[in-house]
């Protein structure tokens, strides 16, 4: 369609505009509307944010416009045009609103999957704290679909990824996806398999696949493999023969090495790897007598739990965000001095704990060391009566176990371990009680 | 060495919880009351410059916790304290009772050298309540009996007696300071500030 110069001149003002507009249904402020459509104007002109809807409605009205108008007249021409210009941006809308829909997150078994952009490398999405990492067996650029098994060739085809355990697919094989999402598993479980590979055998699987349930036939080339984590047997699909820390044997055999684990248990033991809910002490007690360095961390762990009550009640590190500076999100080391998480673990074997705890505990100290508040919520030794402040936390320092006063460890022992702050309450209550009775008499 | 002056004074206020601490020092440094409780948790300082005998000195407030079980920490800020504020309430005899071990054991904790003569304030809070349970002669028997403390009734929330009191207790931490000075020679032992590194006491065991 062309604009034709010889019209009106109130029209060759606004024409060729057609082509930079022609995407906008606003024309209509670029193309002054012919003076007796005016009064169809607000049904035919829409904003530019009017629903596909809308300009469906708007459609219909100026189709009906144009037949009704005279044929070779100023109106039908600027009825086509905007016809033209609105039916061009209902359909960019309605693209709009299928790619959206393309890369929206979808819900499979507990995944949430999204759209991987196209030509993405493949990158482990890392826990924040972790140096040495013999976990994830998958090391290079090539990436796989988890239900296929084929490589997703990223360039080419369109894959998704769950947001919570990482399992990977092509985007044609979503609708066939077997595989329960390891985060609803982990956090059903709470706490990874505590048994070393609980192997139980084959005929309890029915010689199938844990997983998948393809049978195991003698005929076929698919070998049972078993998964060190969880003891059961997996087929080729389901077990790629990744290696993995295994977080029973860290446990009770203090042994880092890595095992052969399926792909479930794999995605299962990456999400446990951050969680704190190992009482370690609780379940090798022995451990603590066995490795030194352990004992050194529970004890820096125990003392940064004393320091925080003083934070939590001081304004001033509470206004410089002390504990979460130094801390971030790995609250859990000084809430108590019980739980582990694997990652802990870990880092307690190559040492980036110890320096990790001992980095944080010097920084506690210089502040309630020099902080008026904290300083204030020392104690002094009632046994020696010396002006030095002495912290609950320090290695000379001794509790009792009654009143939470807190003593020199000599002067303690020196006095046999009498509190003389407990003998005070006891006279303060016999007295009372003695008055109590007389008032009675 | 006689000259030396103290601009700080620190000055603790103890008693039960309730009895209206937080409130007291709220009233006297920020002029302001609110009828909430809200338990103090720990110990927490407030200053305020005032001026006593045409002198400028920063008082130090220490307001604490009255119920133990937010007092799980130390109280070494009693060190060094120039004047104790004891309050009770004048609706509630047992915290009235209980300023005697208040009293002893601030003796005990901060260690003063005299403890005879260390000043000591007594405020019995909360008169603008009507059904009142401790007397006024019974708490100035009382204060008398301890070596002629000070005895104020304030409120509070209305704001009575509360500058009065703290003048008293601002006058008599000074008159305090002055006294040690005149046979301390060394004067700074005493502060709690400066024995963060211990100081050759050699006196005392140090352990």
């Amino acid at each position: 369609m062309e604009i034709s110069t010889e019209s009106t001149s109130s029209q060759i003002s606004c024409a060729g505009s057609f082509n930079e507009s022609n995407s906008s249904v606003k024309s209509g402020k670029s193309q002054a509307i012919p003076l007796n459509l005016i009064n169809e104007e607000w049904q035919i002109i829409l904003s530019s944010d009017s629903t596909a809807l809308e300009l469906q409605n708007a459609i219909i009205k100026c189709k009906e416009l144009v037949l009704s108008s005279l044929e070779v007249s100023e109106e039908r021409k600027w009825l086509v045009r905007h016809l033209v210009e609105m039916r061009l941006a209902l359909r960019s809308l309605e693209e709009d609103q299928l790619e959206k829909e393309k890369t929206q997150a979808k819900v499979v078994l507990g995944h949430h999957f999204s759209l991987r952009p196209r030509g993405k490398s493949f990158q482990i999405p890392l826990p924040s704290c972790v140096p040495l990492l013999p976990v994830i067996g998958l090391g290079n650029q090539n990436i796989f679909c988890d239900q296929c098994t084929g490589m997703i060739w990223t360039v080419l085809q369109d894959s998704f990824e769950c947001a919570d355990c990482g399992y990977l697919v092509h985007q044609k094989c979503i609708d066939s996806v077997l595989r329960v999402c390891a985060h609803v598993i982990v956090s059903d479980m709470n706490f990874p398999i505590s048994d070393i590979c609980p192997e139980v055998g084959l005929h309890i699987q029915k010689y199938k696949c844990r997983e998948c349930g393809s049978a195991f036939l003698e005929s076929s080339s698919s070998e049972p493999r078993l998964c060190d984590y969880d003891g059961c047997f997996y087929c080729q699909n389901c077990h790629w023969g990744d290696s993995s820390v295994v977080p029973a044997r860290i446990i009770h055999n203090w042994d880092f090495k890595t095992y052969k684990v399926s792909r479930p248990s794999l995605q299962q033991i990456n999400l446990f790897l951050d969680k704190p809910n190992i009482s370690l002490e609780e379940s090798n007690p022995k451990l603590f007598v066995f490795l030194s360095k352990l004992t050194s961390i529970k004890k820096l762990r125990e003392d940064l739990v004393i320091m925080k009550r003083y934070l939590v009640e001081c304004r001033d590190a509470i206004k410089t965000k002390l504990i979460d500076k130094n801390v971030k999100d790995r609250r859990h080391l000084i809430q108590s001095a019980e739980f582990y998480s694997i990652n802990d673990l870990m880092q307690v074997e190559n040492d980036a704990l110890h320096e990790f705890l001992y980095k944080i505990f010097n920084e506690f100290d210089d502040h309630i060391r020099s902080c008026n508040i904290c300083c204030g919520k020392g104690y002094i030794c009632e046994i020696c009566d010396n002006n030095e402040v002495l912290y609950p936390y320090e290695d000379g320092a001794v509790p009792c176990g009654k009143c939470n006063s807190i003593y020199h460890r000599v002067c303690w022992s020196r006095k046999n371990e009498n509190c003389p702050k407990c003998k005070r309450i006891e006279d303060r209550l016999t007295k009372t009680q003695v008055e109590v009775a007389s008032e009675a008499f | 060495m006689a000259t030396r002056k103290k601009s700080l004074l620190k000055v603790i206020i103890l008693g039960d919880s309730s009895v209206g601490k937080t409130s007291l020092m709220n009233q006297y440094v920020n002029k302001r009351f609110s009828t909430q409780y809200k338990a103090t948790i720990g110990a927490d300082f407030l200053t305020k410059e005032v001026v006593v005998d045409d002198r400028v000195v920063t008082m130090q407030i220490w307001d604490t916790a009255g119920q133990e079980r937010f007092q799980s920490l130390g109280v070494a800020f009693y060190r060094g304290a120039d004047c104790c504020v004891l309050v009770y309430d004048v609706t509630a005899p047992n915290s009235f009772k209980n300023l005697d071990s208040w009293r002893d054991e601030f003796l005990i904790q901060a260690g003063p050298r005299d403890p005879e003569h260390f000043p000591f304030v007594v405020l019995g809070n909360k008169v603008d309540l009507e059904n009142r349970q401790v007397s006024t002669r019974r708490a100035q028997q009382w204060a008398q009996s301890k070596n002629d403390i000070p005895y104020y009734e304030t409120s509070a929330k209305e704001g009575r007696n509360v500058e009065q009191a703290f003048q008293t207790i601002a006058k008599n931490a000074l008159a305090q300071e002055a006294e040690v000075e005149l046979y301390n020679e060394f004067p700074d032992k005493i502060r709690v500030q400066s024995d963060g590194n211990r100081n050759g006491n050699s006196d005392n065991c140090q352990c």
